[in-house]
């Protein structure tokens, strides 16, 4: 279904109808009964909106003042879906499936931020893709934290192709948490699920954003994540596959002005007949920017792994720093891992560097363990830990416990 | 408890460990002393099962069982508990969660931790810092004790737990120990040291001298053995016999 217009009553139908979705929802975003109530459809109904969603008219969501912390947003076998509690005043939400012609209302964004995006825009256009835009407005001057979740549902008996643009303009001065949360239901059947996902994440000045994608569900995913960065920007990225089949995961930064931070935090635990890739492309094409990449893997039976990463670092550019960084722990000969850490450099004044470790298991921690009473296996797992929890226990990652439960588990199937 | 026969070891093929007796009853405390490189980090090291360490003959008993081959594991689960010479850090894994590993009851772990943490006077934020990492040579030491107090062995090897340590440190790690001994009434220990002042800080029943991987000397003179070695050093030895 293309949804035309977002508020139209018609759309609240669906969404009472879908009690099943409705309740896979609510648990997501754990809504408690007090919170309904307070919601009211009428605010909603009185706005007029035109035809055209243009960015002038948006203002008018002014009058919904929830204040909410976190915004969820649901997208349903690739598809928006509507569940407005949680628009929030900091937020401006253009979903549209786009049309070339429509094209001049976004003018605005194009020329604020690059042209990039506007090739981008009919590309998806041509490819038919649904599009969508979230522009997070900072309507203070102070800096302003927010919590976006991104929550991909798949429901369907059937085999489901998914293919989605998502664009995120972000303005100055703001805090943005992003998390990609995945859901299926309807799992006990063994339904393919290909999500092919193109995320554009456009950061305004002095805005720092994390962006966490840590899934479990086994969904076949081509990841494409473009980030453009403006002065004085920084992006955290947190990539943690844990049960992925099949990914394709394609990372390319560029930095379109000086100043700017990335850094890339990427766990990967791998075991059965994981296919897992992983192509980075950093462009420095400005001056004093800070890109470092970590890359911890633990692969074991046929996992088929491939690190692909590149930094270019542009001509007559001063006072870059770029690392790369990978370890790589390989518990059966039959894996195949593939990592080419690549850096062009044609500036003088830059400071590189890229080490590929093949870890080893440090079997004096291991013996210490051991005398300890604690078995070879839990060593064994305690030693690993320690070592993704340099990442893991990063202060930016908020569920930490949660996460670290889910790794130990994973990293104890790996190890069986 | 402990009694170790012929015993010979190989690291790399080399013979560290030639034909070494030695037998410590229950509720015993020997002292065990010889020159650097003589073999009794070795020693301790085969006693508790470390791998590489190869026994290529003679026997290593503990209350009747043989522990030969046994892994490191399986012999701290009889009750052997041995604090390292030079303890390993581990990056990344908090004191906390280390030491919740070691205690089998699950409940009331957290206080059954600050309560060893109070004895041994270590600050209960160090919980939250990861493994010895960045811990002074004498935190280190503290923290082997404090495993020795949470896993209640009957028979410890200290190796070198008073090399490095401050006066005032060193006499607490000594008093927690006669107290845990006197507790648990029939565990040994068998202490491993440079330092000739040992016995004003406990009562031991024999004194061992290792040389080049042999005890030469087995004496219950502890004091004459010590003054002996503080006055002619090791390479006089051989005129040990004499005592
Ligand atoms: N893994 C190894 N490979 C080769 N040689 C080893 C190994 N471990 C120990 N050795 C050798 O065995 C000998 C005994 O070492 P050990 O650590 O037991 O001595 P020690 O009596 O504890 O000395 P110290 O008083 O200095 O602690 C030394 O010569 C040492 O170099
Ligand atoms: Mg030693």
């Amino acid at each position: 279904m293309i949804l035309k217009n977002f508020f139209f009553k018609k759309d609240f139908k669906i969404l009472k109808k879908d009690k099943k979705i409705n309740f896979i929802i609510k648990k997501i975003i754990n809504f408690k009964k007090k919170k309904i109530e307070d919601y009211k459809y009428s605010k909603i109904k009185n706005i007029k909106i035109n035809k055209y969603f243009f960015i002038k008219k948006i203002n008018k969501i002014k009058n919904i003042n929830y204040n909410k912390k976190i915004i969820n947003l649901f997208f349903i076998n690739g598809l928006y879906y509507k569940y407005i509690n949680n628009i929030n005043n900091n937020i401006k939400i253009l979903i549209k499936n786009i049309k070339i012609e429509n094209l001049k209302n976004f003018y605005f964004f194009l020329k604020k931020y690059n042209y990039y995006t506007l090739f981008s825009l009919i590309f998806s256009y041509l490819n038919k893709n649904k599009c969508y835009l979230i522009y997070i407005k900072n309507k203070y001057k102070k800096k302003k934290k927010i919590n976006l979740n991104l929550n991909f549902i798949y429901k369907e008996k059937k085999n489901i192709i998914s293919n989605i643009n998502i664009f995120i303009f972000i303005d100055k001065n703001i805090i943005l948490k992003i998390n990609e949360k995945y859901k299926i239901i309807y799992n006990k059947k063994k339904i393919k699920i290909l999500n092919n996902i193109l995320i554009n994440i456009i950061i305004d000045k002095k805005s720092k954003i994390f962006f966490f994608r840590f899934k479990k569900k086994k969904i076949k995913t081509i990841n494409n994540l473009y980030i453009f960065q403006k002065k004085f920007s920084k992006f955290f990225l947190f990539d943690f596959f844990l049960n992925e089949k099949h990914i394709i995961n394609n990372l390319y930064i560029n930095y379109l002005n000086n100043n700017s931070l990335t850094r890339i935090y990427n766990i990967i635990l791998s075991n059965n007949n994981n296919i897992i890739e992983n192509n980075i492309i950093i462009n420095n094409n400005f001056n004093f920017c800070n890109n470092k990449q970590y890359y911890i893997g633990l692969y074991n039976d046929n996992s088929y792994i491939i690190n692909n990463g590149i930094i270019n670092i542009k001509n007559k550019t001063k006072n870059n720093i770029s690392l790369q960084n990978y370890k790589n722990f390989i518990l059966s000969n039959k894996v195949f891992l593939f990592t080419k850490p690549q850096l062009n450099i044609n500036s003088n004044n830059v400071k590189c560097n890229h080490g590929l470790i093949i870890g080893k298991i440090d079997n004096n921690i291991i013996n210490y363990l051991l005398n300890r009473g604690i078995n070879k296996n839990k060593s064994k797992i305690i030693f690993f830990l320690s070592i993704f929890n340099k990442i893991l226990n990063n202060k930016n990652i908020k569920n930490n416990k949660k996460i670290k439960k889910n790794i130990k588990n994973k990293i104890k199937l790996i190890l069986n | 408890m402990l009694n170790i026969n012929k015993l010979y070891v190989k690291i790399n093929k080399k013979i560290i460990i030639k034909n070494l007796n030695l037998k410590i009853k229950k509720n015993n405390i020997h002292i065990l002393m010889g020159p650097n490189g003589s073999g009794k980090s070795t020693l301790s090291y085969v006693i508790t099962g470390k791998p590489k360490y190869k026994i290529i003959n003679g026997k290593i008993i503990f209350n009747k069982k043989k522990i030969n081959n046994l892994l490191p594991n399986k012999i701290s689960k009889l009750g052997i508990f041995l604090t390292f010479q030079y303890p390993i850090e581990i990056n990344g894994i908090t004191m906390y969660s280390f030491l919740k590993n070691l205690i089998k009851k699950k409940k009331n772990k957290l206080k059954i931790i600050k309560k060893n943490l109070k004895k041994l006077k270590i600050n209960k934020e160090y919980l939250k810092r990861y493994f010895n990492v960045g811990f002074s040579g004498g935190e280190k030491k503290k923290n082997e004790i404090l495993q020795m107090l949470i896993l209640k062995p009957k028979f410890i090897i200290l190796d070198e737990i008073d090399s490095g340590l401050d006066i005032d440190t060193l006499n607490l790690i000594f008093k927690i120990i006669k107290e845990y001994l006197f507790l648990n009434k029939n565990s040994s220990l068998l202490i491993i040291t440079h330092n000739t002042n040992i016995i004003n800080y406990i009562n031991a029943s024999f004194i061992h001298i290792l040389y080049n991987g042999k005890i030469i000397l087995t004496s219950n003179k502890i004091k004459k053995t010590i003054n002996y070695i503080n006055k002619y050093g090791y390479n006089n030895i051989k005129n040990i016999k004499l005592l």
